[in-house]
């Protein structure tokens, strides 16, 4: 069923998703895309809910709500992974400035250590 | 020209042991490195006071990122030949590392590996298991026939530090360091070290269910690199 070719196709774009990883401005549009794209599919099935039985009939599910609901997982499951993904990106970005921090401000007796005189290997 | 050596140390609140590592490791290195992630009881200003070199992170990033910028301060601000990276919770003994240093420059190795596994060592048996199924997992997805594949204690040449990366900044970093040493075909050897275990270090060690973690941040990692 058309239904069934759908839903593995999509599972298959967010493992892509996954994959593929760290963001750029494509994916953002891409993001935006599928965001509109969405919003103007959701006011259709509000507006004209025929339409979306229709449409389920064809692609081989029984009731327009099931439909919707399919399409809601698809949705909700690439919206975790980008999240997901954002933070990832977060996290390497404070990464980076706590290690800058770090070594900006490193700490050195100056003379004589408890154990050693600290020598200097400096460049 | 002397070559010279230091020691990179993350540390996060082991201010109980810390005091008698360095008391250990100081007078056999030229310089040692401590990089406090993080920490709240104040062990920063033991490790100054002792003649360690010390770098804070202002928020706890994981033995893995703490490891990296130890890393990143020796290429650029020191000289030093060989990095010896130890832990601070007092399971490592200096006595090996010195040995591993050894073997390190006598045989001009990028990097020497210790390993638990030698005949009369001592590990806990539930600990021992969970081992097992990382060992074999890590040979499969790093291609470094390692016997021991979680052990913290290693040296490193300046050529070694300067082309690893660790981007993992929790416990997967191991696995990562050793998938770098064969993706850049660093010369190795694995050296039979004793750690020692006692209630306070086993208490701050992993925990088992962390394999989980490990596994997946591996795994993914893994998926990255072939696409």
């Amino acid at each position: 069923m058309i239904i069934r070719m759908l839903l593995v196709a999509s599972a298959l774009g967010i493992l892509v998703l996954i994959l593929r990883g760290s963001g750029s401005a494509r994916q953002t549009a891409l993001r935006r895309l599928a965001g509109t794209a969405f919003t103007l599919a959701w006011i259709t099935a509000v507006l004209a809910p025929d339409a979306v039985t229709r449409l389920a009939k064809l692609v081989g599910v029984g009731r327009g709500a099931d439909l919707v609901l399919y399409a809601l997982v698809v949705v909700v499951l690439a919206l975790a992974v980008g999240v997901h993904q954002r933070l990832v990106r977060m996290e390497e970005r404070i990464s980076a400035l706590v290690r800058e921090i770090a070594i900006r401000d490193a700490q050195k007796q100056t003379g004589q250590g408890e154990f050693r005189a600290p020598e200097s290997h400096h460049a | 020209m002397t070559e010279t050596v230091c020691a990179v140390i993350p540390m996060f609140n082991e201010g109980t042991v810390l005091h008698g590592v360095l008391a250990g490791l100081l007078p056999h290195v030229d310089e040692v490195i401590c990089i406090d992630d993080g920490s709240t009881d104040g062990s920063q200003d033991l490790a100054v006071r002792a003649g360690a070199t010390v770098l804070r992170h202002s928020v706890n990033l994981g033995q893995g990122a703490a490891l990296q910028t130890g890393f990143d301060y020796v290429m650029h601000h020191t000289t030093h030949q060989h990095v010896i990276t130890f832990d601070a919770d007092g399971q490592h003994r200096p006595e090996d590392a010195i040995v591993m240093l050894n073997t390190a420059r006598e045989q001009h190795l990028d990097v020497v590996l210790g390993t638990r596994i030698r005949a009369g060592t001592a590990i806990p048996r539930t600990r021992r298991l969970i081992q097992r199924g990382a060992l074999w997992f890590s040979r499969r997805t790093t291609g470094l026939a390692l016997t021991d594949t979680h052990n913290g204690l290693r040296v490193l040449s300046r050529l070694a530090v300067s082309g690893l990366r660790i981007t993992q900044p929790g416990m997967a970093h191991a696995s990562e360091l050793e998938a770098g040493i064969a993706r850049l075909g660093l010369t190795w050897v694995e050296v039979p070290v004793s750690i020692m275990y006692d209630a306070y270090s086993l208490s701050k060690g992993q925990s088992n269910i962390n394999a989980v973690n490990v596994v997946y941040d591996l795994a993914i990692a893994r998926l990255r690199a072939v696409t």
